[in-house]
């Protein structure tokens, strides 16, 4: 009976409280749940869900660019580097990633790649807005020390 | 007499405007003298000891912008403007012209759609794949976007922070010399910050051969 009891209780604590329900420990379950948690403002929650994607699907772009565009979010530059830059080696045409790998690489200083970047992306995005942006962006570069 | 007033509030950005083209109403000699002397004598500037200096740009004193981090923004002004041929001073010392403005932008979080795998846009009849495609949420896709797969694409925001600022240099009368305005877009707000101040600060600097060689009297329109 107090082995029945202490079992329980070991269960009980160790059973996280206000959680959403532990997904099926697979890429795309924990992929929809990263994305879950970031629309409810859950970052870190997110964060932790998309690295457990990407552990499991590393060839998938868009895990992989989740967790980058999380990751800058949460300010954690060099998993974000890291993840985009797995997006982009995954999908060449992943739009949103050389995006924002432009910026990052914009933060870095490395004014050559961010430049690549942006590049990049105007020759891929059909958005006027963006597109003056990544122009603006390039003339602001070019002025740059090298 | 709303007019004449309209004119004389707004006559210093006049001549801004031939040059950039952000400010709308054009300075008109006619202004009452009385009027200008009393606005002359409203405006903070009138605080600053003006410098009688005829067309002499050698001392130039940074106020603090209006608008978020107005008075940060000042100090990294400052911070670009010296190294030059410019001498920075005190707001409230002998200056031959003062740097001023507003923080017309300081966001922390611009959003952006990121749509997650492959959608579709028709264009001149042709339909084009589009991969992880980020769109501005200020409705700069031309194209509607349809998930490729048929079924709802998942979505993520990106979030970037913005900063936009409005500057212009007017000389001890109040009568401006140069005016410019400059946003950018970087991940964080000291980024975006750095580069928006490193512009003008490179634009004011490249300008003041040209406002030195320009002859003019204190007090008078250049």
């Amino acid at each position: 009976m107090l082995i029945l009891f202490a079992l329980g209780l070991f269960l009980f604590s160790s059973s996280p409280v206000g959680a959403v329900p532990a997904p099926n420990d697979t890429a795309p379950a924990h992929y929809h749940a990263g994305l879950a948690y970031e629309r409810l403002g859950r970052l870190d929650e997110a964060y932790t869900q998309l690295q457990l994607a990407c552990a499991l699907e590393p060839r998938d772009s868009r895990m992989a660019l989740a967790l980058g565009v999380v990751a800058l979010r949460l300010g954690r530059f060099e998993v974000a580097q890291r993840s985009l830059e797995s997006s982009i080696t995954n999908d060449a045409n992943s739009i949103a990633s050389y995006y924002e790998l432009a910026l990052l690489y914009e933060k870095q200083q490395a004014w050559g790649r961010a430049v690549d970047s942006w590049n990049r992306f105007l020759e891929l995005t059909r958005d006027d807005v963006l597109k003056l942006e990544a122009q603006k962006h390039i003339k602001h570069l070019e002025s740059q020390p090298p | 007499m709303k007019n004449n007033r309209s004119d004389a509030e707004t006559g210093r950005r006049g001549d801004a405007e031939t040059r950039h083209g952000f400010f709308t109403v054009s300075p008109r000699p006619c202004v009452p003298v009385s009027l200008l002397l009393l606005l002359i004598g409203c405006s903070p500037r009138a605080v600053v000891k003006p410098a009688a200096s005829g067309g002499r740009l050698e001392r130039i004193a940074v106020q603090a912008l209006e608008g978020p981090a107005g008075a940060e923004i000042a100090g990294e002004f400052r911070s670009a403007l010296e190294g030059s041929d410019l001498r920075v001073v005190d707001p409230n010392q002998k200056a031959d012209a003062f740097l001023a403005g507003s923080v017309v932008e300081h966001k922390a979080g611009r959003k952006l759609l990121v749509f997650l795998g492959s959608a579709q846009t028709v264009s001149k009849d042709q339909t084009l794949t589009a991969s992880n495609p980020i769109l501005s949420l200020s409705g700069g896709q031309t194209v509607p976007l349809t998930p490729a797969t048929g079924a709802d694409s998942p979505r993520i925001v990106a979030e970037n922070a913005t900063v936009g600022v409005q500057v212009k240099l007017v000389d001890a009368s109040g009568t401006p010399l140069w005016a410019e305005q400059y946003s950018y877009e970087a991940l964080e707000l000291t980024t975006a910050r750095r580069a928006v101040v490193k512009y003008l600060a490179r634009s004011l600097k490249r300008e003041v051969p040209r406002l030195r060689r320009q002859p003019r009297a204190a007090g008078a329109q250049p």
